[in-house]
């Protein structure tokens, strides 16, 4: 070991922090640039834009690990919303019943990707690329160009309510998350999502029904569409079909960001929450910066790129770290 | 005395009778005789596309042979699959080993058939519990330590730790009454090979008999009770390996009374 130079043990020292360093390196920028920026009322602000990011990042973090991945998230909320929003506006239905049909209707539309993939054998990138249109185009009939507002008060409570100071939103955000990193790491659900995506012959041959493991992530993953649909309409008081765009090159920004590998098999649910900030804080600096719209999706692009590129650069130092631990034990074994 | 030994001798815990398999017009196995006793190694040897790799999957359950018998136990049995042969204690470890990299050596051991405790009518994982029970059931029965490694991702692990996590996973059961290990030295330097068939010792010291697939006859030769030889889907030989040699066994795998086999391009 005593080849280790200081700046490998920097290095080192990075990686293992990972999306947390990235975090810590974005808050003093934003810090620095923006002085608004640690004010009470802007971190609450920041965290209230990300719950969204969060609730979608938590799925697909368990959609990626296993393997998958979902184009469809974006207009899946679009197609929910406009659909509940009927349901509130057009039928009269009780807002409850609303909710709870949004949700089951955001599973059902994530069963239908995940038949659809373990059914014909589709690759999911093709399947949910192709949901993506389609469940777009079924937003855009459903609403006939219609925008709905002005939402019954008992629904817009959801989006505007601060419980103990924080947004309702942020609430079932954080404690979304804590139930996801449960179901990762405690249940049959989160191994077997794990065993599929990082060896689905291994899993096959350890007798674990990997089809109906990847529908129920996709399941998982529109049912979380339903709930950020909810959120995100309760919040704008509005629903229109071409919203939520660009929602699942976020959602899946975050979570590799936060360290979940795109080739399936290891994810990190903490992680993801952290790459949902990560972006929910630049964006929020570029606003209070008054950074153009169209800046800003350049600037964003560019750094997720930026980010997606740390994260494997990380991948690679710990990988170099830990070969070097199994020679040392290796050593160690024989002497 | 004699008696009992002879008892002994024919105390088959797996037979198989006349096993032939075709792949489309391809005879891989013709009429095929195997048997394993009790106690012992048995090594399965044969050139490349022998059959043997097909043999034992029709043993494991993989695929169902075309005509033949097996026998478990004096008892005739049909595989209908993977999970049929393994609730029966037929166990195996192929070639690739089937470890998810990702995960640490117990939850490979435990994969599909978990620990898990209940909790509001839901199961809940007892990882601490999997890790005991597979660190202890390494350190026991194969006298293998994983060290700083325990909690590590089997990708961090030595060839020979991975070779141990899935013998592991397949040993672990109560029940097993055979293993069945294909190649399990091939992708492995010259020092966790030793651990590996000393491993194997080891199993069949602790009642588990074993076949073993290996292209290395010095392996084999370390060893087994018995060495099974297989030619072009034909059993030609079976040998006790005490009485026999590698001249005699390799002149068995290539054939040596085919002359014509043996590469003559250095004179044509
Ligand atoms: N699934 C299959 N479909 C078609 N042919 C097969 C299949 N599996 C094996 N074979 C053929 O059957 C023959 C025996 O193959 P097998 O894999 O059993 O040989 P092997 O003795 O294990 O060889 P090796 O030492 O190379 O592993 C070969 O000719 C092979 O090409
Ligand atoms: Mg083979």
């Amino acid at each position: 070991m005593n080849d280790t130079t200081p700046a490998k043990s920097v290095q080192k020292l990075i990686a293992r922090l990972g999306p947390g360093f990235v975090l810590i390196v974005v808050i003093l920028v934003a810090a620095f640039m923006v002085p608004r920026f640690f004010t009470t009322l802007n971190l609450i602000n920041v965290l209230y834009q990300s719950s969204i990011y969060i609730v979608l990042a938590v799925g697909m973090t368990f959609v990626i690990t296993g393997g998958g991945i979902d184009l469809s998230i974006g207009s899946q909320v679009a197609l929910i919303s406009v659909v509940m929003s009927g349901f509130i506006h057009a039928w009269g239905w009780p807002v409850g019943l609303a909710m709870v049909v949004a949700i089951f209707f955001g599973m059902g539309l994530g069963a239908v990707n995940g038949f659809v993939i373990t059914g014909l054998r589709m690759p999911d990138f093709i399947v949910t690329l192709a949901a993506m249109e389609t469940f777009r185009g079924f937003a855009l009939v459903h609403s006939a160009g219609k925008i709905w507002f002005d939402f019954p008060s008992s629904f817009r409570y959801i989006g505007i309510t601060r419980w103990a100071g924080l947004p309702i939103p942020t609430i079932v955000a954080l404690i979304l998350a804590a139930i996801g990193y449960y179901i990762y790491h405690k249940t049959h659900f989160g191994r077997y999502t794990i065993a599929v995506g990082g060896n689905r012959t291994a899993a096959i041959y350890c007798g674990i029904p990997v089809s109906r493991y990847k529908v129920f992530q996709y399941v998982l993953m529109g049912g979380l569409c339903g709930l950020a649909a909810i959120l995100i309409t309760s919040r704008l008081d509005s629903s229109q079909a071409t919203m939520a765009q660009g929602y699942e090159i976020h959602t899946i920004a975050a979570v590799i960001m936060g360290g979940t590998s795109l080739f399936g098999g290891s994810g990190n649910v903490v992680g993801s929450v952290v790459g949902a900030l990560i972006l929910g804080i630049i964006a929020n600096t570029m606003v209070l910066l008054g950074v153009d719209y169209f800046w800003r999706l350049v600037v964003t692009g560019l750094l997720i790129v930026l980010a997606v590129g740390l994260n494997q650069w990380r991948e690679n130092v710990m990988r170099e770290a830990s070969l070097e631990a199994v020679k040392e034990t290796a050593k160690e074994s024989t002497s | 005395m004699n008696d009992a030994k002879k008892r002994q001798d024919e105390d088959f815990v797996l037979e198989a009778r006349g096993i032939t398999k075709n792949f489309g017009g391809l005879r891989a196995l013709d009429n095929v005789d195997f048997s394993l006793r009790r106690g012992e190694v048995m090594g399965l040897v044969g050139d490349n596309g022998a059959g043997k790799s097909t043999l034992i999957k029709i043993l494991t359950g993989v695929y169902p042979a075309d005509a033949g018998e097996i026998l478990l136990e004096r008892q005739p049995v049909t595989l209908r699959s993977r999970q049929h042969a393994k609730s029966l204690g037929i166990e195996a470890v192929y070639q690739d080993l089937a470890l998810v990299d990702t995960l640490e050596a117990s939850a490979n051991v435990f994969l599909g058939s978990e620990i898990s405790n209940p909790l509001l009518g839901m199961q809940f994982l007892d990882n601490a519990k999997m890790r005991t029970e597979a660190l202890n059931l390494l350190k026991n029965k194969l006298n293998i330590q994983l060290g700083s490694n325990r909690k590590a991702p089997v990708f961090n692990l030595s060839g020979g730790q991975k070779q141990s996590v899935a013998i592991g996973r397949a040993i672990y059961r109560e029940h097993i009454k055979i293993l069945v290990m294909d190649e399990p030295t091939a992708a492995l330097g010259p020092e966790e090979t030793e651990k590996t068939l000393h491993l194997i010792r080891t199993l069949r010291d602790h009642g588990i008999p074993v076949i073993v697939i290996a292209h290395n006859l010095e392996h084999v030769f370390a060893v087994s009770e018995r060495i099974t030889v297989l030619r072009r889907g034909r059993m030609v030989g079976v040998r006790s390996t005490a009485e026999s040699s590698k001249t005699e066994i390799l002149g068995l795998i290539i054939g040596a009374e085919e002359k014509e086999v043996v590469p003559s391009s250095g004179k044509a």
